[in-house]
């Protein structure tokens, strides 16, 4: 939409460097501006998505495994001390 | 609701509800040798129901499900523990309703439908009430004392810790009674932070949570092995969930019948001999009308439950000669106040989803109003910080592209500090039967007025002060304190005090042992008979007490009263 709106092209028509300046615009507008609202709603989804896919997961450092001998506790022996 | 009466069976006690207090009930009466019917109005609960290990990208939607599950079940989803993995679980609140009052909203959550109850789903916290506690009217004036002390319920508690296996760790601080721990969860180094400064700038003591997630081998359960999502159910059985414990061991003596898909709508009751004959439900699959009678009903069904089938089982409230039954419902003020704080030079490992997960946090033990320290100007009693130190993915890092991803991975180590708040036994809130309003079933839903009062209201500021105070001490960065003062009751999922006990049965329902005053041999055995809340949460002294009520139960019995 806002492809068409300032190039007159769809949004896959329009140069990589094009793509990169209108999300930057959209991801720092005003925080109650419809295009930010727009911005951030589709990016939770789309964070959400990717992160909770196979690829996504183990990106995050997922390995299957479940089962550990222990939860590693801090060894600086009264926390961390100045 | 058809009357039509069938298939009468007969056991020695009836126990209604198969959770924390009524695994433990039919548990220590059918190791005993008492044959019990134990009334479930849920499913059967077997491991491979369990989905701790399955990843979101297995789930049809990913836990993407948000929207999807509300439609079916909009209050169970307000608790982070009803999800796509287990919602099914949960009661669907379009079939199971309650009402309310519209101005006085109240959130019922953690409604289970399965056997072991809310012990499936939840938190495993696990503190033990002080005499202060229980004595709180001595102290400040306020409210009813419990009609026991600490130690009656000491040896029960004991008991109870030495069977479910708690971790924690021992401090020696009077306000929260140290028990039989299970070796202590470590805690991280900004966990240690906060601890060792607040401890020395403040005096005040923050600790390992105190969870029953058992950290060594126990009674044939392995130990907790950190996968994380406890709420999803446990394969190694490694926390404390009723269906494998208590409830599997009084079905092993052979002398507990478990009946599922048991909707217990009424107690019934010989009114020439004045005592209770048994109980009648509908079979949740058939909806059929069948009864069961026994020498003894216990009521574990869950506080509002309970009150819902007593108040449903005669005009004006079976055992309600008091008019007290359905009144003084409490909850704890949940995450009404707090504040968090950042930790940038405390050692922390990298986060990652393949790294162990410990389903536990840290505790602040309640430091105000305390038997020996200064009393607060604007409120009585006091709260308990939960909360801890987490290093985590910078989800909500800003930008997008490669720039996001990598700042995604940047880890953020903060801990927060939540407060849960005493709120006090007040007869203006309370639930009643709505005469307008029926489930699926049929039977009569409640209606549940509760607010937060004054004392409530007073406390939640100081709430987010003292934890900003805390995390000033520890020497956190970007300290946010918040509120919530309109924060709906319920979300504490801690429900007591609608079938209270006491000595004096005209302002009562029961008697310290959770009989009823007024009926021999029906018991309440679920936090109903809690006079006052506490901060602490009260899965613990729930069990503690339904034990000690059952060794009374089987005293009567001998004895011939029952």
């Amino acid at each position: 939409m806002a492809a068409t709106l300032k190039h007159g092209k769809p949004w896959i028509a329009i140069t990589a460097s094009e793509q990169d300046a209108l999300l930057h615009d959209a991801s720092t507008a005003d925080a109650s501006s419809p295009i930010r609202t727009h911005f951030e709603n589709l990016k939770e989804w789309i964070v959400g998505g990717y992160y909770s896919s196979e690829i996504g997961m183990r990106e995050l450092g997922w390995t299957g495994n479940v089962f550990h001998p222990a939860f590693p506790g801090c060894t600086h022996p009264d926390g961390h001390q100045e | 609701m058809t009357q039509a009466r069938r298939a009468v069976t007969r056991f020695d006690v009836i126990v209604v509800g198969s959770g924390a207090s009524g695994g433990w009930a039919a548990k220590r009466l059918s190791e005993a040798g008492i044959k019990v019917a134990l009334l479930e109005a849920g499913k059967p609960q077997k491991d491979a129901d369990f989905t701790e290990h399955v990843p979101a990208y297995d789930l049809a939607y990913r836990d993407r499900s948000d929207e999807w599950m509300r439609r079916t079940r909009p209050r169970q989803r307000d608790c982070y523990a009803c999800r796509e993995w287990n919602y099914k679980w949960f009661v669907n609140d379009l079939e199971e309703p309650y009402t309310t009052p519209n101005d006085k909203p109240f959130s019922w959550q953690g409604r289970t439908r399965v056997v072991g109850g809310r012990t499936n789903v939840w938190g495993r916290q696990s503190y033990r009430l002080s005499d202060q506690d229980l004595h709180a009217r001595s102290f400040d004036g306020y409210g009813e004392d419990w009609p026991l002390s600490y130690k009656d319920l000491a040896p029960y508690y004991d008991l109870v810790e030495e069977y479910v296996g708690i971790s924690g760790q021992v401090e020696n601080v009077p306000e929260l009674p140290d028990g039989q721990f299970h070796p202590a969860m470590p805690m991280s180094c900004a966990e240690m932070q906060l601890r060792t400064r607040v401890k020395s700038k403040l005096g005040w003591t923050v600790t390992i949570g105190r969870a029953a997630n058992i950290t060594r081998p126990h009674k044939g359960r392995a130990p907790c092995h950190y996968c994380g999502p406890c709420e999803q159910g446990c394969v190694t059985h490694s926390y404390f969930n009723a269906a494998f414990t208590t409830v599997a061991d009084a079905i092993k003596s052979r002398n507990t019948t478990l009946i599922t898909d048991a909707m217990v709508y009424r107690v019934l009751t010989d009114r020439s001999t004045h005592k209770a004959t048994g109980v009648m439900y509908i079979d949740r699959t058939t909806h059929e009308v069948r009864e069961v009678r026994a020498r003894a009903v216990l009521l574990c069904a869950q506080a509002l439950e309970s009150a819902r089938i007593l108040l449903n089982s005669e005009e004006g409230g079976l055992a309600n000669s008091s008019g007290v039954l359905g009144h003084y419902l409490m909850d704890h003020t949940w995450v009404a106040g707090g504040a968090s704080g950042e930790f940038p030079d405390a050692p922390a490992p990298k986060p990652s989803l393949g790294a162990p997960h410990r389903p536990n946090g840290i505790y602040g033990i309640r430091m105000k109003n305390t038997m020996n320290g200064p009393r607060e100007k604007n409120y009585l009693r006091g709260f308990g910080f939960q909360g801890g130190g987490s290093t985590n993915f910078r989800m909500n890092a800003p930008g997008y592209g490669a720039a996001f991803k990598k700042a995604v991975l940047d880890p953020l180590t903060s801990v927060s500090l939540v407060g849960f708040g005493e709120v006090l036994a007040r007869f203006e809130n309370f639930v009643e039967i709505d005469p307008k309003v029926v489930d699926k079933f049929g039977i009569p839903v409640l209606r549940i007025t509760m607010s937060w009062g004054e004392n409530e209201k007073a406390m939640i500021p100081d709430m987010a002060d003292t934890a900003t105070q805390m995390m000033e001490a520890a020497g956190a960065k970007n300290i946010k304190p918040f509120t919530v003062p309109d924060r709906v009751p319920g979300y504490g999922i801690h429900e007591m005090g609608t079938a209270r006990m006491g000595t004096d049965p005209k302002t009562s329902v029961l008697n310290q042992f959770l009989q009823t005053h007024d009926i021999g041999n029906l018991y309440v055995m679920d936090a109903s008979s809690f006079v006052s809340s506490a901060c602490q949460n009260p899965t613990l002294t729930i069990m503690a007490l339904a034990v000690r009520g059952c060794d009374h139960l089987m005293e009567e019995m001998k004895r011939g009263n029952i």
